[in-house]
C-alpha cells in the first residue's frame, strides 16, 4: 500500500531522535539520561520499519527483524542500566547527573 | 491482520500517530517530575506501536506494546518510585551546558533532512509484510540460501541472562552486612536512606566481595533472586 | 737499512716506561724508583744520539741523504701517502743537536727535578718531547712533519704546566697551547694550499715538493694568489711555534715552567721548528717574494720587541725568554732574505748558547730556593763559581764578543741582511741590517745588565738563603759546562769574514742551495737588484764583523755604567709603567680585539640564545603540552552531560562525513 510517505516516516523517525538527544544530553536527572536514550531507541526502530517498506523481497524483511533485536537488547539494557542507578543513588543519594563527575578520577 | 487503508485514512492515521508521538516527546522534554517523564515515554511508544501497524509490521508493532512499553517501562516506573524520588526541586531541568545540548538535535534534523531531499525514498511494491509467519520463517530457517538469524537469537537469550545476572549483582546488598546489622534493621533488604557518615563500602567493591564470598554464580543467583524480589 | 726509526722509538719507549711506572706509582707517597727513572730516561735520549750519529756516519762521505724509508700507508692522497722517515743533511743537523743537547738537559732534569714527587712524569714527558720533535725534523712528508708538530705543542702545554697545583702555570700552559694551535691552523692551511697548487703531480712529501719547485712547472707558479697564501699560512705556523711578533706571548709566559724545560723546549729545539720548516721549504718560499720580505719584517720587529722587553724586566727567566724571542726574530729576518743556511746556523749556536744560559740560569734558581728575581742577586761569582764560568762563556756568545758563536751567526745575519737584493724598489735589507745592528746593541746591554745583576754587582741576596747558597750537584753542572763550550766551539764552524771556514756552509749546500740561488734569480726581475753573488763579499764582510765587535763592546760599556751598582730598588714588585705596557701591551690588544668580542659573543649565545630562544622554546612547547593536556583531562573529567554530548556529536560528525556524496548533490 502506498498510502504512507516514507520520506514522512524517515523525518518522524528524526525527530523524534532529536528529541530523545535533547533529553538525554541536556536533563540534569539521571532517569531522564535513561528514558532520553530508550526515546531514541524507538526512533531507530520506527526508521527501520519505515524501511522495510522501501525494500523488496528479503531485504525488506530486516526492516522487521531488526526492531526485535533492538526490543531486546534495549530490555537487557534498561534493566542493566537502573541497576547501576540503584547503585549510585545508594551512594550519594542523589539524582543529578553532575554529581557524579567526582567519580571519574 | 489489519484491513487495507485507502489513501486519505493511511495519512490521517500517520498524522495522528505522529503528531501523538511528538507531544509525548515534547513533555519528556519539559516534565519535571520523573513519574510524568515516564508517562509521556509510555505514550511514545503507544504511538509508535500503532505506526508500525500501518507499517505493515504487525508482529513488532504487538511486541512494542508487550514488551517495551509493557515491561521495560513498568521496570523504570518501578524503580523510580522504589528510589522515592518526587518532584526534583532541587536540580534545575535546563542550565547552561544544555544549550550545547540542543546543538545536536539541530544537526541530526539537518542532516536526515537534507538526505532525504537529496535522495528520496519511494515505496517498493514488492515489500512484505510484516506478519509472524515471514518473521519466523526468515528467522529459524538454516540453509544455503539463507543462513537465518538463528545464532542471534540465542546469543540474544544469552545476553538477556547475562543482563538479568548482573543486574541482580550490582543492585543487591551485601549478604555479610545484613546479617550483622544488630540494630534491627528488616533484614529483608529494604532501602535505607543511605547515611553519609556510615561506613559504607563502594556497591561495585561490595558486588565483588559477594561474588567471592558466595562463589558460584548459581548459588549466588539463587540467593540474589530472593533479595531482588524482597527489595523491590 | 739504516734503523731510522730507532730514532724516534727509543725516546718512546723511555716515555711509555715512564709514564707507566708514573701511573702505577700515583697512590704511592714516595714514588717510584728514582735511580731507575733516570737512568732509563737518560739513557734513551743518549742511544738516539749514538743512532743519529751513526747515522750521519752513512752520510758524511758520499750520498748526501740516506734512502727514504716508508714504514706504512698511512694517507690515501694523490698517489698514497706512507709515514716515512727521510734523513738528510739538514736532519742530521737539526737531530745532532736535538739529541746531543737534548741528552744533557735530560742529564741537568735528573739533577733538578729530583727532589720532586712527579719527578718520573716529567722525564716520561721530556722523552715524548724528544721522540715528537725527532719525528718532527725525521718526517719526509708535511703530514709527519705535522705529527711531530703537534706533539711537541702537546708536550710544550704538559711540561708549562707541571706543577699544576698552582693554576697560575695552567693558564700559562693554555695559552701556550692555544697560541700553538692558532698557528698550527696556519700549517694545516698551508700544507692544503701548496697541495692545491701542486695540481696534479701534487704530493705532500719534500722530495716531490722539492722536486716540483725547482722544475719549471713550480717556477711558474711563482707570485700566484695559492702559492703566496701557502706561503704566508705556513709562515702563520713558524710565527706560532716559533714565538714571532703576532704570536709570540705564549713564550714569557712559558717561563712557568721547571728551568729544564725552558732550556729544551723553548731555546733549543721547539722554538726552532718554525725556521727548521721554511728551511725544509725553503723552494717554496722564494716563489713568494712579498711572504718573504713580509717574513724580515716581522722577523725585525720581533727582534726589537724582545730586546726591549728583556731590558726591562726583573725576573731572570723572562729576560732569557724575550731574549729567545728576540733571536728567533734574527733567525727569521735571515729566512726572510733567502739566507736558509745562515738561519739554521744562528739556531744552532744559539741552541748551545741559549741553553748554557738556561741551565746556569736554573742552577743560579736552585741555589738560591728558587729565588728569580735580579734584585734578590748579586755577587755570586765565588758562590757557584762553576755555574759562573758557564754563564760567561753564554754571555760572552750571545752579546756577540769577537770569535764566540754568536758573533759569528749573527755577523752573517748581518752580512746577508746587508747585501740582500732590493725588494719592490726599497733596500729593506740595508734598513733591516742597521735595526738588526742596533737590536744586537740592546742585546749586549740586556745580557750584559743581567750578568751585572746575577754576578758582578754587590750581593742583595738576603743572609739566610745566601747561607743556603751552594754550588749545583755535578749532574747540574756538568751539562752547563760542556754546552759552554760547545757554545764557544761551534763557532768554528763558519766564520763569514774568512771565507775558507765554511762547513757548516758547505754541510747544508745540497739541500738550500737551489732556494739560496734562486732568491738572486727571482728577485733580479727587479731593475734595481744588485746580482753580486753574496758569498765573496769580503771587505763587506770585515766591515759588518768591526761593526758587530763595536757594538758589542759598547753595549757592554754602557751596561757596566748603568748597571754595575746593582738594581736601585731592591724589592720585588710588580712591573709597572713602561714595562708593564711594553710586556703586557701585546696581550691587552689582544683581549681588547679577540678576547672581548668572543666573549660577547659568547655571552650571547649563552643568554640569548641559550637560555632565552631555545630554553624559552622548549619550555614553551612543553608548556603549550601541558596546557593542552590539561584542557583534555578538563574534557575527560567533565561532567556526565558534556561526556554524552559530545560523543554524540562525534557520532553526527562521522554520519555527516559519510553521507558528505549523498549532501553534494544538488537538492
Amino acid at each position: 500500500m502506498n498510502a504512507i510517505d516514507p520520506n514522512h516516516v524517515q523525518i518522524l523517525a528524526a525527530l523524534l531522535f532529536a528529541l530523545g538527544l535533547a533529553v538525554a544530553a541536556s536533563r540534569r536527572n539521571i532517569f531522564f539520561l535513561l528514558m532520553g536514550v530508550e526515546l531514541m531507541l524507538n526512533a531507530v526502530n520506527l526508521s527501520f520499519v519505515g524501511f522495510s517498506r522501501t525494500f523488496a523481497g528479503s531485504g525488506s524483511l530486516v526492516g522487521h527483524l531488526s526492531p526485535l533485536f533492538i526490543i531486546a537488547i534495549a530490555a537487557a539494557e534498561a534493566c542493566v542500566g537502573l541497576a547501576i542507578v540503584i547503585c549510585i543513588v545508594r551512594n550519594r543519594d542523589s539524582l543529578d547527573s553532575d554529581a557524579y563527575a567526582e567519580m571519574k578520577e | 491482520m489489519f484491513p487495507d487503508l485507502n489513501q486519505s485514512l493511511g495519512t490521517i492515521y500517520f498524522g495522528l500517530f505522529a503528531v501523538i508521538a511528538l507531544l509525548c516527546g515534547a513533555g519528556l522534554l519539559v516534565a519535571r517530575h520523573p513519574i510524568k517523564g515516564a508517562i509521556c515515554l509510555i505514550g511514545v511508544m503507544l504511538s509508535l506501536s500503532g505506526l508500525y501497524a500501518i507499517l505493515h509490521s504487525p508482529f513488532i508493532a504487538v511486541l512494542q506494546v508487550l514488551v517495551y512499553a509493557g515491561a521495560i517501562m513498568m521496570l523504570l516506573v518501578f524503580v523510580i518510585m522504589v528510589l522515592n524520588q518526587g518532584e526534583d526541586h532541587a536540580v534545575p531541568r535546563f542550565d547552561r551546558s544544555s544549550v550545547l545540548a540542543l546543538v545536536l538535535p539541530v544537526l541530526v534534523g539537518a542532516l536526515v533532512v537534507a538526505t532525504l531531499k537529496r535522495v528520496p525514498l519511494v515505496n517498493d511494491a514488492g515489500a512484505t509484510r510484516g506478519t509472524i509467519q515471514r518473521i519466523s520463517e526468515a528467522m529459524f530457517t538454516v540453509g544455503p540460501a539463507s543462513p537465518g538469524y538463528y545464532l542471534l537469537f540465542e546469543i540474544g537469550g544469552l545476553l538477556l541472562l547475562a543482563a538479568l545476572v548482573s543486574a541482580v549483582l550490582l543492585a543487591k546488598r551485601s549478604l555479610d552486612r545484613r546479617a550483622e546489622e544488630p540494630d534491627g534493621t528488616p533484614a529483608n533488604g529494604a532501602m535505607p536512606h543511605a547515611h553519609p557518615g556510615h561506613a559504607d563500602r563502594g556497591p561495585a567493591v561490595v558486588s565483588l566481595h559477594d561474588q567471592a564470598a558466595a562463589g558460584s554464580t548459581t548459588v549466588t543467583a539463587a540467593g540474589a533472586v530472593d533479595v531482588s524480589t524482597r527489595a523491590h | 737499512m739504516y734503523p731510522l726509526w730507532l730514532i724516534p722509538v727509543l725516546p718512546l719507549v723511555g716515555f711509555i716506561v715512564n709514564g707507566l711506572l708514573s701511573l702505577g706509582s700515583a697512590g704511592s707517597k714516595r714514588g717510584p724508583s728514582r735511580g731507575f727513572v733516570a737512568a732509563l730516561a737518560v739513557a734513551m735520549p743518549l742511544l738516539a744520539f749514538l743512532v743519529t750519529i751513526g747515522a750521519t756516519a752513512h752520510i758524511w762521505n758520499g750520498p748526501t741523504t740516506l734512502p727514504i724509508q716508508t714504514y706504512w700507508e698511512w694517507l690515501p692522497i694523490g698517489k698514497g701517502l706512507g709515514f716515512g722517515l727521510q734523513f738528510d743533511r739538514l736532519t742530521a743537523l737539526m737531530l745532532l743537536f736535538i739529541t746531543g743537547i737534548g741528552t744533557l738537559i735530560h742529564l741537568y732534569s735528573v739533577g733538578y727535578m729530583r727532589e720532586d714527587r712527579g719527578f718520573a712524569r716529567f722525564m716520561a714527558y721530556l722523552n715524548l718531547f724528544m721522540a715528537s720533535m725527532i719525528i718532527l725534523v725525521l718526517g719526509d712528508s708535511l703530514p709527519v712533519t705535522f705529527l711531530g708538530w703537534e706533539g711537541v705543542g702537546l708536550c710544550s702545554y704538559l711540561l708549562i704546566g707541571f706543577w699544576h697545583q698552582d693554576h697560575a702555570n695552567n693558564d700559562a700552559a693554555r695559552k701556550a697551547f692555544v697560541i700553538n694551535r692558532i698557528g698550527d691552523l696556519g700549517f694545516l692551511l698551508g700544507a692544503f694550499c701548496l697541495y692545491l697548487a701542486m695540481g696534479k703531480d701534487a704530493s705532500l712529501r719534500y722530495v716531490d715538493i722539492a722536486d716540483f719547485f725547482q722544475g719549471d712547472a713550480g717556477k711558474a707558479l711563482a707570485s700566484t694568489p695559492l702559492i703566496v697564501a701557502a706561503c704566508a699560512l705556513l709562515f702563520l705556523g713558524c710565527t706560532g711555534k716559533s714565538a714571532q711578533l703576532p704570536l709570540l706571548t705564549w713564550l714569557p709566559d712559558a717561563m712557568a715552567g721547571p728551568t729544564p724545560v725552558s732550556a729544551l723546549i723553548h731555546a733549543a729545539t721547539m722554538v726552532t721548528s718554525g725556521v727548521y720548516l721554511a728551511a725544509r721549504l725553503s723552494d717554496v718560499f722564494v716563489l713568494a717574494p712579498a711572504v718573504m720580505t713580509a717574513i724580515t719584517l716581522i722577523g725585525c720587529a720581533t727582534a726589537v720587541y724582545g730586546a726591549i722587553a728583556g731590558l726591562v724586566q726583573w725576573d731572570i727567566k723572562k729576560v732569557l725568554a724575550y731574549s729567545t724571542v728576540s733571536q728567533l726574530g734574527f733567525m727569521f729576518m735571515a729566512v726572510g732574505v733567502g739566507a736558509f743556511d745562515v738561519a739554521l746556523y744562528h739556531v744552532f749556536t744559539h741552541a748551545f748558547f741559549k741553553a748554557t744560559l738556561f741551565l746556569g740560569a736554573g742552577s743560579v734558581i736552585h741555589a738560591l730556593h728558587h729565588e728569580q728575581d735580579l734584585r734578590r742577586m748579586g755577587g755570586l761569582t765565588k758562590v757557584l763559581p762553576l755555574t759562573y764560568s758557564s754563564m760567561v762563556f753564554g754571555w760572552f756568545a750571545i752579546i756577540g764578543m769577537p770569535l764566540g758563536s754568536g758573533f759569528m751567526s749573527k755577523d752573517l745575519i748581518l752580512e746577508r741582511l746587508w747585501a740582500a737584493p732590493d725588494m719592490f724598489g726599497v733596500q729593506v735589507g740595508k734598513l733591516v741590517c742597521v735595526v738588526a745592528l742596533i737590536t744586537a746593541l740592546l742585546t749586549a746591554i740586556y745580557m750584559s745588565r743581567l750578568m751585572y745583576y746575577v754576578f758582578w754587582s754587590p750581593s742583595r741576596v738576603p743572609a739566610e738563603v745566601k747561607a743556603h747558597a751552594h754550588e749545583a750537584p755535578f749532574v747540574m753542572s756538568a751539562p752547563v759546562l760542556l754546552l759552554s763550550f760547545g757554545s764557544m766551539v761551534a763557532g768554528a764552524m763558519w766564520f763569514g769574514a774568512v771565507p775558507q771556514i765554511n762547513a757548516f756552509e758547505l754541510w747544508l749546500r745540497p739541500v738550500v742551495e737551489h732556494a739560496q740561488g734562486a732568491t738572486a734569480l727571482v728577485a733580479s726581475a727587479d731593475p734595481h737588484a744588485a746580482a753580486a753573488e753574496p758569498h765573496d763579499h769580503s771587505a763587506l764582510a770585515w766591515a759588518i764583523a768591526g761593526c758587530s765587535i763595536a757594538v758589542a763592546f759598547f753595549g757592554w760599556l754602557i751596561a757596566h755604567l748603568l748597571f754595575r751598582r746593582g738594581p736601585k730598588e731592591s724589592e720585588p714588585r710588580p712591573l709597572s709603567g713602561f714595562a708593564a705596557a711594553w710586556t703586557s701591551g701585546l696581550d691587552r690588544i689582544y683581549d681588547l680585539v679577540i678576547a672581548k668580542p668572543l666573549a660577547a659573543l659568547a655571552w650571547i649565545v649563552a643568554r640569548v640564545i641559550d637560555q632565552a630562544l631555545l630554553t624559552g622554546v622548549l619550555r614553551g612547547i612543553g608548556e603549550v603540552s601541558g596546557f593542552l593536556g590539561e584542557g583534555y583531562v578538563a574534557l575527560q573529567r567533565s561532567r556526565l552531560r558534556i561526556s554524552v554530548t559530545l560523543s554524540l556529536l562525534g557520532a553526527v560528525v562521522v554520519v555527516a562525513y559519510l553521507l558528505m556524496p549523498v549532501l553534494s548533490k544538488a537538492a
